[in-house]
């Protein structure tokens, strides 16, 4: 009985010990079995960041890119990781999906003993717009690697802090600050850029008037100048306007030219007599400069002192000269300017002639079109292509049949253009003749123009020509499809968008 | 044996059967029930549209493992394990919609899912289609996709025109393909003959391609015609015809018979243009 009990006792303690197990072990495989998904998605994406095969890397970015929120905390601690190229992926990647949880992870990252990590967790900060990290990037620009130091800027000039002025000023100071850096390696920045250009830009981006000195010493520097001028340009216009009339006297003729160039983007009423004046610079690249920063200035009483100055350097013996002027003339839109510019729509200078040509696109003026019209007939099939697309600027009905007259140009260029352009007028008046056009144009891109025409300008004549073409076994297959589309667009109703042509 | 023993090793046993019966138990019941790829030619991205059906009432993650689902012009298949394309995609390497990690959430009943298929040479393709969930295949099926030949077929046209005492005829060609599939290298000849002397005055070889359902333009440059007949009454106008690679001069009597003929694998296809043509005033 003794035993009996014992036994029973046993029984009943072992078999809630093992129905206890039973449970524990279900509750640790459902656990293991019900992870969430897109967890273990995020975590095999973080894993694939590191591997060798660029492709699957890359690959694994995008899509942490894609799946954005979720994929911050498992980025957040790969910034940990063993695997140099997770780190330095994760902190890119964290910049791109711009959650301000991973500002304190990334600055503590700038301390990276791998340079990469570094430097993409500075534009990575600068990205996020994080201003907290003003302080721990301006250490950084201390940093022994250039590109490091070169990023640290850029992301310094995105944050846009006045904190950064002095430091940037102090770094445009440095030996090593001019050497290059080929963006294109880098897939962030493009085109060649050192620190020094960076910087200026940087301090442009600041906006901070602290910086107006600096950069206004810059505008006789012959790689900088330019940039330090567009910098100037954004920073507020009143912090610069005394102090840079004053160097469009320099007789440093970088210095002159770069100041000059800065009006491009301010509009100092006090600086249009000096522009004036420096139209007759000795400096060709300062009169061009003068010419061109002219034409952004649109209040009445100072295209009434820029018109004829402008006019009058057509004059001037040097075509960059004339051309900036040209183009300033369309800018401020001078009716004086017309017949003139007409007239060099006839020069023998390719460069010229297609400025004129754009120039006068620029007005909204019958007498414009008019000239315009008259110089369709330029032997040059290149100018002839030019005037069209002009003509379209100006958006004058009346070209509607010098145009119907071009879509038989022996040259299949200016063929496309007048029927590209007779779409953009809107004049079922084309309509007709652009299908007879269809029944001998060969060249299958003036086809698909005419087809989009047809398509833009609608109407029952339209329809049945695009059908025919929309089943023509013969033709070229964009010509069909061009056509299906404009088919599928028409009967659709309603208004017609031409950008869904193109 | 202790019975203590067999009970804890009864009990872990009986724990490992039923930890199996619940995980293999729980699969998901998963069906292909449907494939289907419309008419798309080689060179040209096809879609398999493939019907899965989910016959459990809660959603499931599986993967699509597609052999044959790309075959290259050697004939190499790739291997699109887990590549699923998503139903916005444009093309097969549209990076943003292709996705090597991702399953496929299947809802309860008929799901409806799009892969990318393509192939580089006509021809017969099984592709086998495998569901998978957890490394176990749920269910596979083959739909054999027909990559069809191109259909090429050649036209010669001309245009006249008068140019002071001679009568110049723009020769215009066109390889037209009513196929599907994209032709590539083409090889087409053409020989000018004299029918006067009955000696052949020009020959010429040349590579053309073109797509499926589509024409392209046999010409040097565009713009310019094929080639230029020029047929002089008096002297010849002695123009180049520049950039046009193929100008033929003649006399008054003279007559020019145009043959081109392309191939391409066992296809041949010809046309001939006379000039002038027969009932011109000869």
């Amino acid at each position: 009985m003794k035993h009996m009990v014992k036994r029973d006792e046993l029984f009943s303690l072992k078999t809630a010990k093992l129905l206890i197990l039973m449970f524990l072990l279900f509750g640790i495989c459902a656990g293991c079995l019900e992870r969430d998904p897109v967890e273990s998605r995020v975590n095999a994406l973080v894993r694939g960041l590191g591997d060798e095969d660029e492709r699957v890397s890359s690959i694994s970015a995008n899509e942490l890119c894609t799946i954005r929120g979720p994929a911050v905390d498992p980025l957040i601690k790969a910034l940990k990781d063993d695997n140099q190229q997770v780190r330095s992926l994760a902190a890119q990647i964290l910049g791109m999906i711009g959650d301000k949880k991973a500002t304190n992870s990334l600055i503590e990252a700038l301390k990276d003993p791998v340079p990469e990590v570094r430097m993409n967790a500075a534009f990575s900060l600068g990205e996020l717009q994080a201003t907290e990290a003003v302080e721990p990037l301006i250490e950084l620009l201390e940093d022994e690697n250039g590109e490091v130091v070169r990023y640290t800027v850029i992301a310094l000039g995105m944050l846009k802090d006045p904190r950064a002025t002095e430091p940037l000023c102090e770094v445009l100071k440095r030996d090593d600050a001019s050497k290059s850096y080929d963006g294109d390696s880098d897939m962030r920045c493009t085109g060649n850029s050192n620190i020094r250009s960076e910087a200026v830009f940087a301090l442009g981006e600041t906006g901070d008037p602290r910086a107006v000195d600096t950069l206004l010493d810059l505008l006789s520097d012959k790689e900088v100048g330019s940039s330090a001028a567009s910098s100037l340009g954004r920073i507020k216009g009143e912090y610069v306007f005394g102090k840079l009339v004053k160097l469009l006297d320099s007789k440093n003729p970088t210095t002159r030219t770069n100041a000059v160039a800065v009006y491009e983007y301010i509009q100092d009423p006090a600086a249009v007599p000096i522009l004036v004046r420096m139209l007759n610079d000795q400096v060709p690249e300062v009169r061009t400069g003068a010419a061109y920063a002219l034409g952004h200035f649109n209040e009445s009483e100072e295209i009434a002192q820029t018109e004829e100055p402008l006019i009058n350097a057509l004059g001037d013996n040097r075509v960059e000269v004339q051309a900036a002027a040209v183009g300033s003339l369309g800018r401020i839109e001078s009716k004086k300017a017309i017949p003139l510019l007409a007239e060099l729509i006839q020069s023998k200078n390719s460069n010229l002639c297609e400025t004129a040509i754009h120039a006068l696109g620029r007005y909204k003026d019958p007498e414009a079109a008019d000239a315009l019209i008259a110089a369709l007939g330029n032997e040059n099939w290149h100018i002839r292509m030019q005037i069209v697309y002009s003509l379209r600027e100006v958006g004058d009905t009346r070209a509607v049949d010098p145009l119907i007259s071009l879509l038989g140009d022996e040259n299949h260029g200016v063929r496309k253009g007048a029927a590209t352009v007779l779409g953009s007028l809107g004049d079922r008046k084309a309509v007709e003749p652009i299908i007879k056009a269809l029944e001998t144009e060969r060249e299958s891109d003036v086809r698909i123009s005419e087809v989009q025409a047809l398509g833009i300008l609608g109407g029952p004549e339209a329809i049945n020509c695009l059908s025919r073409i929309s089943t023509d076994k013969d033709e070229y297959n964009y010509v069909r499809s061009s056509a299906e589309k404009a088919l599928v667009i028409l009967n659709g109703g309603g208004t017609v968008d031409v950008s869904l042509f193109y | 044996m202790r019975k203590s023993t067999l009970i804890y090793v009864s009990g872990i046993f009986l724990v490992l059967v039923l930890s199996g019966l619940w995980y293999y138990g729980n699969g998901a019941d998963v069906k292909i029930t449907n494939m289907h790829a419309s008419p798309f030619g080689a060179g040209d991205p096809g879609k398999l549209n493939i019907t899965l059906q989910n016959n459990g009432l809660k959603p499931v993650d599986v993967w699509l493992e597609i052999e044959n689902a790309f075959v290259d012009e050697n004939g190499t298949s790739y291997s699109t394990s887990r590549l699923i394309i998503s139903d916005n995609s444009t093309g097969p390497w549209d990076e943003g919609s292709v996705s090597l990690q991702k399953p496929i959430t299947l809802v309860h009943g008929n799901n409806s899912v799009n892969v990318w298929l393509g192939y580089m040479v006509p021809g017969k393709y099984p592709v086998k289609v495998r569901v998978v969930q957890n490394g176990r295949v749920l269910d596979e099926d083959t739909y054999h996709v027909n990559v069809p030949l191109p259909e090429l077929h050649l036209k010669l046209e001309n245009e006249f025109e008068r140019r002071n005492t001679s009568d110049v005829y723009k020769v215009y060609g066109y390889l037209i393909n009513y196929g599907l599939s994209y032709a590539d290298k083409v090889s087409t000849n053409l020989t000018v003959t004299n029918e006067r002397t009955g000696k052949i005055v020009f020959t010429s070889s040349e590579f053309y391609s073109v797509g499926g359902q589509d024409k392209s333009a046999l010409r040097a440059w565009p713009g310019y015609p094929y080639a230029i007949v020029e047929i002089a009454h008096d002297k010849p106008s002695g123009d180049s015809y520049k950039p046009i690679p193929i100008v033929i001069v003649g006399q008054k009597e003279d007559r020019f018979l145009l043959n081109i003929t392309s191939r391409w694998q066992d296809q041949v296809t010809s046309a001939e243009l006379y000039i002038p043509a027969q009932e011109e005033g000869r």
